[in-house]
C-alpha cells in the first residue's frame, strides 16, 4: 500500500516535469514565432523561404543582420512600396503595413526571424526600437 | 497461445490484402452538383471559356482537351493566401515536370491591374518558362462566373486585404471537363494528396 502511494507520487512528479519541459521547449522566441506565423508566413512561408523572385527569402537576409535589423522594424510597421516597372502608378508584390503591431510585438518578431533562418542578429531590445520607430523614413499612412 | 498467433497472422494478412486492393482500385469521383434533364442525370462540367494567357494566346477548353489540369484563382499583388497557393501550384508543376498531359490554369481576379505583361512578368519571376502553366485574364464577369463552376469564390471586396476575396482551393479537372478532386492549396499535406490523385487520374486516361 505504501509502495503504491510512493509510485503514484513519483509518476505524478515525472508527468509534471515532462509537461513543464514541453511547455518551455527550449524556444526562446515562442511569441515571435506565433506572431510571425500569423502575420508574415502567408507570404514569407513558415520556413522563411518566400516565393521564387516574387517574395524574398528571409534566409541569411542582409536586412536581418545585427547592424541592420533595427531599421527592419520600420518595414514591418509601414510595409514596403514596390512600384510596378510596367506601370509605376501601381505597385507589384508590395509588402503590406501592419500598423496594429506594438513595439514589443515587432521586437518579438525580429528576435524570432533575426535568430532563425540562418540569421544571427542577436538580441533586439524593444527599448532600442523607440527612437527608430518614431522616425521611420517610410512612415506614411497607407490605405490597404 | 498458438491460436492467438494464427489469428493475428490471419488478421494481418486481411489488412495487407485490403490495403493493396484499395490503392489499386481507387477511383476518383465526379464532383459537383449534377443536372437532371429529361430524367437523365448530367454530371457537372466546366462550361465553355475563352481567356488570354501571359503570352497573349487564347486559352479555351480545347487547350486542356487531352490532359488533366489544376485550376486556381489568384492575383499578383495578393498579400493573403495566394503566395501559398502559387507555391503549391509550383510544387505540383515541378513534380510533374515534362509531362505535357498535366497542365495548370491560374485565373487572375484582378483584371484591372493584372495586364498580360504583368502576368508574363509574374510567370518569369516565378521561374515558369514552360507552356504548361497558363496565367489568364479575361472578362471580369466570365472569371467570376467560372469560379463558381470550379466550386470556388472570387469577389471584389474593398474591405478585404488587397481588395479581393477568394477561396484557396486547387481544383483537379479531367479531359472531359469533370472536376475529380480538389485540395486546400495552403496545406502541404492536402497538396500531397492531390498529387496522388493526379497520378490516379493519369492512370485512368
Amino acid at each position: 500500500m505504501k509502495c503504491r502511494a510512493i509510485f503514484l507520487l513519483l509518476s505524478g512528479i515525472f508527468a509534471l516535469l515532462i509537461s513543464i519541459n514541453t511547455a518551455c521547449e527550449f524556444n526562446p522566441h515562442r511569441q515571435g514565432q506565433w506572431l510571425y506565423e500569423s502575420h508574415c508566413a502567408n507570404c514569407h512561408m513558415e520556413d522563411g523561404t518566400g516565393l521564387a523572385n516574387i517574395i524574398p527569402s528571409l534566409h541569411q537576409s542582409p536586412l536581418l543582420r545585427n547592424e541592420t535589423i533595427h531599421q527592419t522594424a520600420c518595414l514591418i510597421r509601414y510595409g514596403i512600396r514596390t512600384p510596378d516597372p510596367l506601370n509605376p502608378e501601381e505597385e507589384i508584390y508590395p509588402m503590406p503595413p501592419i500598423p496594429d503591431l506594438s513595439k514589443t510585438e515587432i521586437s518579438n518578431i525580429l528576435n524570432y526571424i533575426g535568430n532563425h533562418f540562418d540569421n544571427r542578429a542577436g538580441y533586439i531590445n524593444p527599448v532600442e526600437l523607440n527612437s527608430i520607430l518614431s522616425q521611420c523614413p517610410n512612415a506614411t499612412e497607407r490605405k490597404w | 497461445m498458438r491460436y492467438i498467433l494464427y489469428l493475428s497472422a490471419a488478421v494481418l494478412a486481411v489488412f495487407i490484402l485490403k490495403s493493396c486492393s484499395s490503392t489499386d482500385a481507387r477511383e476518383l469521383p465526379v464532383l459537383g452538383i449534377p443536372k437532371i434533364i429529361d430524367g437523365d442525370t448530367i454530371p457537372h462540367r466546366i462550361p465553355d471559356f475563352t481567356f488570354m494567357n501571359q503570352d497573349s494566346q487564347l486559352v479555351t477548353n480545347e487547350t486542356f482537351a487531352n490532359a488533366v489540369y489544376v485550376a486556381d484563382f489568384f492575383f499578383t499583388s495578393c498579400p493573403t493566401i495566394c503566395p501559398k497557393l502559387t507555391r503549391s501550384m509550383l510544387r505540383i508543376h515541378d513534380y510533374f515536370e515534362g509531362r505535357e498531359d498535366v497542365l495548370f490554369l491560374s485565373h487572375t481576379i484582378d483584371i484591372r491591374r493584372d495586364s498580360i505583361p504583368r502576368l508574363k512578368m509574374y510567370a518569369e519571376n516565378l521561374g515558369v518558362t514552360s507552356d504548361r502553366w497558363h496565367f489568364v485574364t479575361g472578362d471580369m464577369n466570365d472569371i467570376y462566373d467560372i469560379a463558381e463552376d470550379y466550386m470556388s469564390i472570387a469577389i471584389e471586396d474593398p474591405n478585404a486585404p488587397g481588395g479581393f476575396d477568394h477561396s484557396g482551393w486547387l481544383i483537379l479537372v479531367d479531359g472531359n471537363r469533370h472536376i475529380r478532386s480538389f485540395c486546400d492549396g495552403t496545406k502541404d499535406s492536402d497538396v500531397d494528396r492531390l498529387m496522388e490523385d493526379i497520378k490516379i487520374l493519369l492512370h485512368e486516361m
